[in-house]
C-alpha cells in the first residue's frame, strides 16, 4: 500500500512535470488541440497502470513518448479522416495576417496531410531534434525505415506546399 | 536548428496545457488489472480448450444400437512408433482391434520380423504382434482375436513361439493378458467358435500330399485341454478368408469350398452338403451365420471371377451382394437388404444387434494383376491385398467406415463379442498428430524421431554441461561485487 501511494506520488509528478512538452508533441501529432488533449490523457491512462515497472527502469520519458507515438499511430489508423478534419478546422481558426502564421498555418495544413508514421518521423527529427537511432526506437522500426519516412515526410511536403521549399532545405 | 524546427516549435507555442483529471492514476491503474485480468482468462480459457482439444479423445462416436457395455474398439488407429512393446513384452490386456499391414505398421521394426500387426487393448494400450511370416486374412498366416479378445491365435511363427521340428501342424495360443504363448496339435487356426473355448483347425495330411488351398483336415482344438476332435472330411479347395464359420450357439459350422456348402453338426458329427456354389459366390465370412441360427449369409460377386484375367480397377470394382440360404434346407431365404459391398474381397465379421452387418472390404494392390485360371490365386492373401476398409452395413442400405484404420492396413480382426462396441476412445489428437507424422514416408518418421530425441539429449546435455561451467564463474562475481 506504501509502495502503491508512493507509484502514485511519482507518476502525479511525472505528469505535472512533463504534460505540457507532451501536450506540444500532441498538438504537433494531430493538428488539434481536442485530439491532442485526449491523446495526452489516453497515454497516461496508459502508463499510469505500468508505472511501478515503468519507474523502476530508470526514466520514464522513453516509455512515455514511445506510447504516445504508437497510441497517435493506432488513433490515426482506426479514423484517419480525424486529422483532416482537424486540419480543416485549423484553417478556419488561425488568422493568415503575418508571414510567420502563414508559415506556420501552411506547414500545418501540410502536415494533416502526412501519414501518421511520416509525421511522427518529422516531429521526432525536427522538432524534438532526436537521432534517427532514437526515432526509430520509440517508433519501433529499424533506422532505414525512420530515413526513408522523413525522405519521404519532406518530400511530400514539399509538394503539398511548394510555396515552402526554402523551408524545406533541411539535412535530414 | 533548421527552418522547419523553428516552424515546428512555433506551431508547439500554440498547444494548449492538458488538464489531467484527478483519477487518471486510479483510472489506469484499474483499467490496467481489468485487462491483465481479462487477458489471463482469455489465456486461461484458450489453454484449457486446446489442452482438451490436444488430450481429449480423439473421437469416440457411439455407434452401439443402446448398448449399455461402453464402446472400446477405438475410432481410430493410428501407427505404431519406435519403440513400441510387443504382445509378449508388455502384455496389454484383451484387444479391440487388431490390424495387420505394411509399412508405418511395422513401427520400428524395420529389418527384422515380416509380419506386422498393431493390437489395441481394450484399454487403448498399443502393442507390436509379430509373425516370421506375412499376415492374411483367414487362414494360411492370418492373425485371429478370440471372441472376447484375451486370446491371439496364429501359426507357430508367432513371437513367443517356437517352429515344431517336425512336419505337425499347430496352432500358437497367446494370452494377451499374461504374454505366455502355448502351442496346440491339430492343425492351423481357421476360425474361433462363439464360446472362445474351442477353435476350429485345419491340417494337411502329414505325408505332404497336400496341395495349396485344400482344405485337408478338419478340427476342432479345446483350447483348454489341447485335445483336437477330427470332423468329417471335406474334400476340395477353398477361399482363405472365407472358408467357415460358427452357427451363434456353436453347434453347427458352415465349411465352403469353391463348389459347395456344407453345413457340420458338431453333436452329431454329422455333415450335410448344404448347396452348390459357383466361382461367384462365397461364404459371407465367419459370421455369415445370422443371430437366429436359422440363416446364412453368402456373398454373390460380380466381377473379374475364377476364370478370368483381369488387372487392379477391374478387381476393385467386384461387386458382393449379399444373399440368404436356409441353414436347413439350402433354399434362399430372406435377410437384411444390405448394400453392395465393392472391391477386391469381403469378408463378414459379425452382426450388430441392430440387424447391422459388419464387414471387411479389401481393395487390390497397385498393379495387382488376375491370371486366368492361376491355381495360387488368393483374394484374401498378403500379396494381391492393398487396403482394408472396417465397414457398417446398415438394414436401410447405409453403410460407413466404423474405424479410422492406418493407410498401409491390409487385414482387420475384432473380436466377436466387440461388434456393437465400436466407437470407443482413441489416442488424444496430440498423440494421433505424432503418431501420423512419424508414420509419413515410413521409415523416414520413425528415424526422424530417433534424430530428434538423439538431437534433444545432446542439446540438454551441453546446456546441462555451460550451466555447471558458469555456476562457479558467477559465484566468483558476485563475491567480487561485494567485496567492492
Amino acid at each position: 500500500m506504501e509502495a502503491e501511494r508512493g507509484d502514485r506520488s511519482s507518476f502525479e509528478a511525472y505528469v505535472r512535470a512533463r504534460s505540457m512538452t507532451l501536450s506540444r508533441i500532441a498538438y504537433l501529432l494531430t493538428g488539434d488541440h481536442h485530439l491532442a488533449e485526449d491523446l495526452v490523457q489516453q497515454t497516461f491512462l496508459r502508463v499510469a497502470g505500468r508505472w511501478q515497472r515503468i519507474a523502476a527502469e530508470g526514466d520514464p520519458d522513453p516509455y512515455v513518448r514511445k506510447v504516445l507515438y504508437h497510441e497517435h499511430i493506432s488513433r490515426w489508423r482506426r479514423a484517419r479522416r480525424a486529422a483532416r478534419v482537424a486540419a480543416e478546422d485549423i484553417d478556419r481558426s488561425v488568422p493568415d495576417t503575418a508571414d510567420q502564421v502563414a508559415i506556420a498555418v501552411a506547414v500545418q495544413r501540410a502536415l494533416a496531410q502526412l501519414g501518421a508514421r511520416q509525421r511522427a518521423a518529422l516531429v521526432l527529427r525536427y522538432f524534438e531534434d532526436l537521432t534517427e537511432a532514437q526515432a526509430a526506437e520509440i517508433l519501433g522500426c529499424r533506422i532505414g525505415t525512420v530515413k526513408s519516412q522523413v525522405r519521404d515526410g519532406l518530400a511530400r511536403l514539399r509538394v503539398l506546399a511548394p510555396e515552402l521549399a526554402e523551408l524545406m532545405e533541411v539535412t535530414p | 536548428m533548421t527552418r522547419l524546427t523553428e516552424v515546428l516549435t512555433a506551431i508547439a507555442d500554440g498547444a494548449r496545457p492538458v488538464p489531467i483529471a484527478e483519477d487518471t492514476w486510479r483510472r489506469g491503474v484499474r483499467r490496467r488489472r481489468s485487462r491483465v485480468v481479462g487477458a489471463g482468462l482469455v489465456i486461461a480459457a484458450a489453454g484449457l480448450a486446446t489442452t482438451v482439444w490436444l488430450f481429449g479423445g480423439g473421437g469416440g462416436r457411439a455407434t452401439g444400437p443402446g448398448g449399455s457395455a461402453p464402446p472400446v474398439v477405438p475410432s481410430t488407429v493410428y501407427s505404431p512408433v519406435t519403440g513400441q512393446d510387443t504382445v509378449v513384452e508388455a502384455p496389454p490386456g484383451p484387444a479391440a482391434i487388431l490390424v495387420a499391414g505394411d509399412h508405418e505398421l511395422r513401427g520400428s521394426d524395420i529389418w527384422g520380423w515380416e509380419g506386422r500387426s498393431l493390437l489395441v487393448s481394450q484399454d487403448g494400450r498399443y502393442r507390436l504382434a509379430r509373425t516370421v511370416g506375412e499376415s492374411s486374412a483367414g487362414i494360411a498366416g492370418g492373425l485371429l482375436l478370440s471372441p472376447d479378445g484375451r486370446y491371439l491365435a496364429g501359426l507357430p511363427w508367432l513371437e513367443g513361439a517356437s517352429w515344431p521340428d517336425d512336419a505337425r501342424a499347430q496352432t500358437a495360443l497367446l494370452d494377451l493378458s499374461t504374454g505366455e504363448v502355448v502351442q496346440r496339435d491339430g492343425g492351423d487356426p481357421v476360425v474361433w467358435a462363439p464360446d472362445g473355448a474351442s477353435l476350429l483347425v485345419h491340417a494337411y495330411p502329414p505325408d505332404g500330399s497336400g496341395q495349396p488351398y485344400r482344405i485337408g483336415s478338419l478340427g476342432l482344438l479345446d483350447v483348454g485341454t489341447g485335445r483336437t476332435r477330427s470332423l468329417p472330411e471335406i474334400r476340395g479347395r477353398m477361399r482363405m478368408g472365407n472358408v467357415a464359420a460358427f452357427s451363434p450357439d456353436g453347434t453347427r459350422l458352415a465349411v465352403a469350398t469353391e463348389d459347395a456348402l456344407y453345413v457340420v453338426d458338431l453333436g452329431r458329427d454329422t455333415l450335410v452338403r448344404l448347396a452348390d456354389l459357383t466361382e461367384h459366390d462365397r461364404l459371407a465370412g465367419p459370421g455369415a451365420w445370422l443371430p437366429d441360427g436359422q440363416r446364412i449369409a453368402m456373398y454373390s460377386m460380380s466381377g473379374c471371377a475364377d476364370g478370368e484375367s483381369c488387372d487392379e480397377t477391374a478387381l476393385g470394382q467386384r461387386r458382393f451382394q449379399i444373399r440368404y440360404l436356409d441353414a436347413g434346407t439350402g433354399q434362399p431365404a430372406q435377410g437384411p437388404p444390405l448394400a453392395v459391398a465393392r472391391g477386391l474381397a469381403a469378408r463378414l465379421l459379425g452382426w450388430q444387434r441392430n440387424g447391422a452387418a459388419v464387414v471387411a472390404v479389401y481393395s487390390p494392390e497397385a498393379g495387382l494383376r488376375k491370371p486366368a485360371g492361376d491355381p495360387s490365386w488368393s483374394e484374401t492373401d498378403w500379396w494381391a491385398v492393398g487396403g482394408v476398409e472396417l465397414m457398417r452395413f446398415a438394414t436401410d442400405g447405409s453403410q460407413r467406415r466404423l474405424v479410422d484404420l492406418p493407410g498401409s492396413a491390409l487385414f482387420v480382426d475384432v473380436p466377436a463379442n466387440l461388434l456393437d462396441r465400436f466407437g470407443g476412445p482413441s489416442p488424444s489428437r496430440l498423440e494421433g498428430a505424432l503418431r501420423w507424422l512419424l508414420a509419413l514416408y515410413w521409415p523416414a518418421g520413425q528415424v526422424a524421431e530417433l534424430v530428434v530425441v538423439v538431437v534433444g539429449l545432446a542439446v540438454g546435455l551441453s546446456l546441462w554441461r555451460r550451466r555447471r561451467r558458469r555456476g562457479p564463474r558467477r559465484a566468483a562475481v558476485r563475491n567480487a561485487a561485494e567485496g567492492r
